[in-house]
């Protein structure tokens, strides 16, 4: 399964990309912004985001409402610091299927991640 | 002067009767030369009709000149030769038609081969330069193109000339050991020695060398059994999945099997050679010798300064042991250990260094591992400690320190299972008992479980050295049963080369 890790911190994206590879999936891309990882779906295809609110030049939120004008079934989980209730149902409301506060254990990431997939193949 | 006789003019057919051919004798008169008087010559030998006959016969009447004082010739008519079939051929691949060129040339040259000479601008090792066309199961070895039916021909007669089909290929493939395919490839059904020997093909399973392992064969790498009647000569190798057995002498070669290796006279590897056996090694005597038996190692004569590690027994009851190391994981019998002149000859029991060198590293792995978990979690109590909310950069602090922490707790789980793995293939395989028959000599160095006995005294056998319960050694004379003191005959402490054992039952206690 394609995945695309959207975080600016290359930390984040490595442990989530060993999360990731622990449950069996390696064919990763990453990209450092919105507007970063706009330029990579086209040829990546993902079939899972994994994405960060707070990002320079594009941030995750804006990536999220672009992403849904065309594509509005590829599964997006929200991993962020922004813990809030009216940000939760915001992220919701642009089209975010799953929602990942920070700090996560590992075995919390994998079960977002697995409950998303799950749910899609449902 | 022209002549009036109708008789000038013949119709001659060539002996394969492919061509009919109009003569005239010189000076014949035009009208007797005509395309009637011709056809009708022609027709009387049964030249077969045709409007080819017709148009080749009126240009021969064109072309004659009477005036000529030449005889005159024109083909009129001509057959189409048959196609004879073409024979079949078996082609060997060509990294294999190469060896075999290289073999057909050895064979016919004599005497005592000689190193190649090297070419200077493409240096290579000539001892790689196998002489030997050795294949595996599977391999392609050649493709036959086969015969043809051939296409039949057509005399002036219109008579039909047969062709003869091409003949299959000579060569006979040995059904046991060779496919021959329906696309027709031939391949290997064995892996082995392919040998061609007047136009049978075989592959032979066990590889027979009648000579020596020298630039007559170069370097063998072989699947299957080898025999070697000669010797190995310095710096080349021998290589088998099986066994290898050398009825003469092996120099500072390197012998590595799968299984077996047999040496029916001895290896002189003056600190050059390697042996390498899966099972067991057995020879006549080893000189300068590293290597190692998988099994058991089995000594005539002598073993003299070599390096040598045994997966199971060492079973020499009859030889001497002087110089070097023989480090063996199970019991040990042998004639004589040492020289009175004091060689230094050691001789560790109950070792297994493949398995101990893998829990030296596991043990000082599992406390960086430790170390590492220990120091994030306590990174992660002070982050946490600080503010009772977290900023964003400290919330992804956490979850960097929660994930090392998790990490290195992860690798430990099964470096211990690892641990007592190792401890068991160790308890059951290892047996640290040392029986000398003949005489163990002053100098000898004894080595079992952490503890060393480095022999001052010259011991006469028959005596056995085991480890009490303690660990500790004990000395029995095997003709009277009495146990002796070893502390009588030898110099007892720590041995600084094995791994620790008491490390490693409390890191398996903590892991149970």
């Amino acid at each position: 399964m394609r995945i695309l890790l959207v975080d600016d911190s290359k930390t984040m994206r490595s442990i989530q990309k060993s999360v990731l590879a622990q449950i069996g999936h390696t064919e990763i891309e990453e990209a450092c912004d919105g507007q970063d990882a706009l330029s990579k779906v086209g040829a990546f295809q993902p079939e899972l985001m994994l994405v960060d609110w707070n990002m320079p030049n594009m941030d995750g939120i804006t990536f999220v409402k672009h992403i849904r004008q065309t594509d509005k079934t590829t599964p997006i989980i929200m991993v962020t610091t922004e813990s809030e209730k009216t940000r939760v149902i915001e992220a919701i409301k642009a089209g975010v299927n799953n929602y990942v506060v920070k700090p996560f254990t590992p075995d919390a990431l994998s079960q977002r991640i697995n409950e998303t997939l799950n749910k899609k193949a449902a | 002067m022209p002549t009036s006789d109708e008789n000038a003019v013949h119709v001659r057919i060539s002996a394969d009767r492919l061509q009919a051919i109009v003569e005239v004798e010189p000076g014949t008169a035009r009208e007797f030369v005509t395309d009637e008087v011709i056809l009708a010559i022609a027709l009387s030998q049964s030249i077969q009709q045709s409007s080819e006959l017709n148009r080749l016969i009126a240009r021969a009447v064109k072309a004659y000149d009477p005036d000529s004082t030449e005889p005159f010739e024109a083909v009129i008519a001509e057959g189409t030769p048959p196609e004879m079939g073409r024979h079949g051929e078996f082609n060997l691949e060509p990294d294999l038609q190469q060896i075999y060129e290289q073999i057909q040339a050895r064979e016919s040259e004599e005497g005592e081969p000689e190193e190649p000479e090297n070419d200077q601008t493409e240096p290579q090792d000539h001892h790689e330069r196998t002489m030997l066309m050795i294949v595996k199961p599977g391999q392609q070895l050649g493709t036959i193109t086969p015969p043809t039916d051939g296409v039949d021909g057509v005399d002036v007669s219109g008579k039909t000339i047969a062709s003869k089909p091409g003949k299959p290929p000579i060569e006979e493939f040995d059904p046991e050991s060779i496919e021959h395919r329906d696309d027709h490839t031939v391949v290997a059904r064995i892996g082995g020695q392919l040998l061609i020997q007047q136009g049978k093909i075989r592959i032979n399973p066990t590889l027979e060398i009648k000579g020596t392992v020298d630039f007559s064969t170069g370097n063998i790498h072989f699947p299957g059994n080898i025999e070697i009647r000669e010797g190995v000569r310095d710096c080349f190798v021998v290589e088998s999945g099986e066994s290898i057995t050398v009825v003469g002498l092996v120099e500072a070669a390197t012998l590595k099997a799968g299984k077996d290796i047999v040496l029916k006279r001895g290896m002189a590897a003056r600190d050059k050679g390697l042996a390498e056996a899966g099972r067991d090694l057995n020879a006549h005597y080893l000189d300068n010798v590293s290597g190692n038996a998988g099994r058991n190692l089995l000594i005539e004569k002598e073993l003299t300064n070599s390096s040598i590690t045994v997966g199971e027994k060492t079973i020499a009851p009859s030889a001497t042991i002087v110089g070097g190391e023989l480090i063996c994981a199970g019991a040990c019998e042998v004639g004589q250990i040492g020289t009175e002149a004091g060689a230094h000859t050691v001789i560790a029991l109950g070792r297994i260094d493949s398995v101990e060198s893998l829990i030296k590293e596991a043990l000082e792995l599992i406390p960086t591992l430790n170390e590492r978990a220990a120091k994030a979690t306590e990174q992660l109590e002070q982050v946490k400690s600080s503010s009772s909310v977290l900023s964003a950069k400290q919330a992804e602090i956490v979850t960097e320190l929660q994930y090392k922490a998790m990490e290195a707790q992860a690798k430990i789980k099964p470096l211990k299972r690892a641990l007592t793995l190792a401890n068991t293939v160790i308890t059951e395989r290892a047996e640290p008992r040392l029986v000398v028959q003949s005489m163990l000599c002053q100098g000898a160095e004894i080595r079992a479980c952490g503890r060393r006995a480095t022999v001052t005294t010259t011991i006469k056998g028959p005596v056995c050295i085991a480890l009490t319960d303690s660990g500790e050694f004990q000395l029995t004379d095997l003709n009277t049963n009495s146990v002796l003191a070893m502390d009588q005959f030898a110099t007892i402490d720590d041995d600084p080369t094995a791994f620790d054992r008491r490390t490693l039952d409390a890191e398996l206690k903590i892991a149970a």
